[in-house]
């Protein structure tokens, strides 16, 4: 190797050491942490192993399998109707000639309002005895709809996933968005020349020549549903009982209102388990349709 | 060559960024860095040497008015005694409960820190030899005393035979009706659960909600759920032998037909709607505002009463349940919950005891209990100003004349979190409908079976 490369090399390593660093110290040494408590009964104090007590009581907990029920739902929500909303929308601001910008900053504002506040502000809104929303309704004459959102068993779920979707739709509308803008124009000119509707541009056109967008736009869904948790805690703590209760409430719950930090350990474990298998399954789901 | 030395210095630079963004010193402003320059120049000037620095955790909000005083007392008392270096931390609920977890865990609590004394908030502190007994913390001290934490103050922060920290002041309930309410809708002051459900027809009829009675995480239910309770036969020593070990559903049928009756008056549609969208500040709300007729309120939330709204309101006795043996017009609900707890660690530190101490007894001291007593319930026996006792203060003190109270709610009661937190769970459960009131008994006794 001569001297340039080994300068470079040198030069590469030293601009790597400091992120890397943080990466091990911030990242993987906190997994490795979890991973080794999640074999414990550390509630505070003293470590003691216990083996595998803690994964045998979580999945033969009802209240874990109502969490993978409410996370999966959560996930399957996510998406089958944020993506393909966000897709649309991205699509739809795409063609938006006047007001694109203010249309834009719409749709991205839920984005960058912290995810409690959106709870609490759902949290009233949505309040049955309380909230202008059944209040509406009732005005209105549509007693029918004046449901109660947030102790109803049948309804709570639908109630604390629906602004979750609508709080983060507005980052996978923009990944959408830039993906659609760096398609060749050229392209799109063709296809409307030959006669395609906007329709037909979308679906055989658009969305194929961004799927490296999706995938990332997908696997951002996929973990930020597994991660759920601002939302749903402010909105209902995860009650009523565990009815709205997702894998971090859950968490979050073990590990500081029961100081079960080996329990809680034990459910990030599966978390990031959980995670790795949808990411791993997706990305093989998707080169077998797409092919190699 | 200029290339490796600006790669060098950007390395450098990046790096001691990153190490600067993970310290604990905090930037400081240059009247800061002037006044800090001030105060080390005086200090030398005095030559006064000071204690080892000691943290003092507590919840006086800096943005409410009425914890200025106490700021203001424990900042006046650190200039008398410049000796002390004391780190102040604030933090509220429930925000201090994660960051007590968080630091018990790293093995480094506060010093000294304003907490609650009941197992169901302080039990992993226990369990894990983390804060001082009663007795070892009165005994290190000049000035406090046996006879100033009576025994039964003691009662709810004991566990396991233990009694840790001190307990200061507690929470009380009431039955709270808005009494401009019942006399426009001519509704008579209940006596009975039945005269206060007839009353409660003529409030549904109107659109008023006969009671607000709201389960967040169990809050306030589960207050709720012990008021009724305790009124049935052998109740109160049921729930005594709670901390004993004993199950925390009744051997007499008590939680079945407690669950019994909150179910009957959801379904007759005297609670709100949303249960678990309406906490304990909302209820109380409601019933300020006049869209409730009553509630089931606990003394911290009286306190902060405006002379306006403390003019609406009444204090009843709890109407008496069918079957109930307790005489609710002679009794109301107070426990000792909080007060301060003192760290093992910090404590056995040599350098630390002393100014630990010298801490402890000033948050014991007469003025700073006369600032607690205008606005919580006392449990120490001292001699307390009550000239400056608000209109509600004094509406509950005579409200307690000539009755006695009761602390055994299920609240000081059960010392472990596991079951504290399921219990709670099972409550809002009973309350959503998910699970009938037999249901709701087998599943805390479920509860109490897995994890005792």
């Amino acid at each position: 190797m001569n001297a340039f490369k080994r300068r470079k090399l040198r030069d590469a390593v030293l601009f790597s050491v400091p992120g890397f660093l943080i990466f091990t110290i911030f990242m993987l040494l906190p997994i490795f942490l979890s991973f080794y408590y999640s074999f414990t009964n550390w509630s505070g104090g003293d470590v003691t192993f216990i083996g595998l007590k803690n994964f045998r009581e979580m999945f033969t907990s009802s209240e874990y399998h109502i969490a993978i029920k409410n996370t999966f739902f959560f996930v399957a929500l996510s998406l089958f109707v944020k993506v393909p909303i966000a897709a649309v929308l991205a699509f739809l601001l795409y063609r938006t000639v006047r007001g694109y910008k203010v249309f834009r900053t719409v749709i991205f504002l839920p984005v960058i309002i912290a995810p409690i506040a959106i709870g609490m502000m759902f949290s009233i809104l949505l309040n049955a005895d309380i909230g202008p929303v059944g209040q509406f309704f009732r005005n209105i004459g549509l007693k029918q709809f004046d449901i109660v959102w947030l102790s109803n068993p049948k309804y709570v779920l639908w109630a604390v996933c629906i602004p979750q979707i609508w709080s983060n739709i507005g980052l996978h509308v923009t990944l959408f968005l830039a993906g659609m803008q760096s398609v060749s124009e050229d392209v799109i000119e063709s296809a409307k020349i030959d006669g395609a509707t906007s329709g037909i541009i979308f679906r055989k056109i658009m969305l194929p020549l961004i799927t490296e967008i999706s995938q990332v736009s997908i696997i951002m869904t996929i973990t930020g549903a597994l991660k759920s948790f601002g939302i749903p805690w402010a909105m209902t703590t995860g009650g009523p009982g565990n009815a709205s209760t997702f894998f971090s409430i859950l968490m979050f719950t073990k590990a500081f209102e029961e100081s079960r930090f080996g329990y809680a350990s034990a459910v990030s474990i599966m978390i990031l388990f959980y995670g790795m298998m949808f990411t791993v399954a997706f990305k093989w789901i998707y080169k077998k349709l797409l092919g190699d | 060559m200029k290339k490796r030395l600006i790669s060098l210095v950007m390395t450098v630079t990046i790096a001691l960024i990153f190490l600067a963004g993970c310290g604990s010193d905090k930037l400081i402003s240059k009247n800061e860095q002037k006044t800090q320059d001030e105060d080390e120049g005086k200090a030398e000037k005095s030559e006064v040497k000071k204690y080892k620095k000691i943290r003092f955790l507590c919840d006086w909000n800096t943005e409410l008015e009425r914890y200025d005083a106490f700021h203001e007392a424990l900042n006046k008392w650190l200039a008398d005694n410049p000796e002390m270096d004391v780190e102040v931390e604030v933090a509220l609920d429930p925000d201090n409960k994660t960051k007590m977890q968080v630091e018990l865990a790293a093995g480094n609590i506060p010093d000294v820190f304003k907490w609650w004394v009941t197992p169901t908030n302080a039990a992993n502190l226990y369990e894990n030899d983390a804060v001082l007994d009663t007795n070892t913390i009165i005994e290190a001290s000049n000035v406090l005393t046996q006879d100033m934490f009576p025994m039964e103050a003691r009662s709810t922060g004991t566990y396991k035979g233990v009694s840790y920290g001190l307990p200061i002041y507690g929470t009380s309930g009431y039955f709270v009706i808005n009494k401009e309410l019942y006399d426009e809708y001519n509704v008579p002051i209940p006596k009975t659960y039945e005269d206060f459900r007839e009353g409660a027809k003529i409030f549904i009829e109107n659109g008023i909600i006969p009671f607000a009675s709201g389960s967040v995480a169990g809050n306030p239910s589960h207050y709720w759920m012990s008021a009724l309770w305790v009124q049935f036969p052998n109740a109160v020593e049921e729930i005594d032998a709670i901390a004993e070990g004993g199950n925390i559903a009744s051997a007499t049928g008590i939680s079945k037909k407690v669950a019994e009756i909150i179910q009957e008056d959801i379904s007759l549609g005297m609670y709100p709607r949303d249960p678990v969208a309406n906490n304990a500040d909302a209820c109380f709300a409601m019933v300020m505002d006049g869209r409730a007729a009553a509630c089931y309120a606990m003394s911290y939330q009286m306190f902060l009463l405006s002379p306006e709204d403390n003019k609406k309101i009444e204090l009843i006795s709890t109407p008496r349940v069918e079957g109930g043996s307790m005489d609710t017009d002679e009794y109301y609900y107070m426990s000792p919950t909080n007060g301060y707890q003192v760290s093992k660690k910090g404590f056995e530190d040599t350098e630390k005891r002393e100014p630990i101490m010298k801490l402890v007894e000033f948050l014991c001291s007469p003025e700073i209990i006369n600032l607690w007593a205008e606005t919580e319930e006392m449990n120490v026996n001292m001699e307390i100003d009550s000239s400056a006792y608000s209109e509600a203060r004094l509406k509950m003190e005579e409200f307690k004349k000539d009755r006695t109270p009761y602390s055994a709610v299920h609240f000081t009661r059960i010392n472990n979190a596991t079951i504290w937190t399921e219990y709670k769970n099972k409550i809002d459960e009973l309350y959503s409908g998910l699970i009938t009131p037999d249901e709701f008994e087998q599943a805390i006794s479920k509860v109490w079976e897995d994890n005792k």
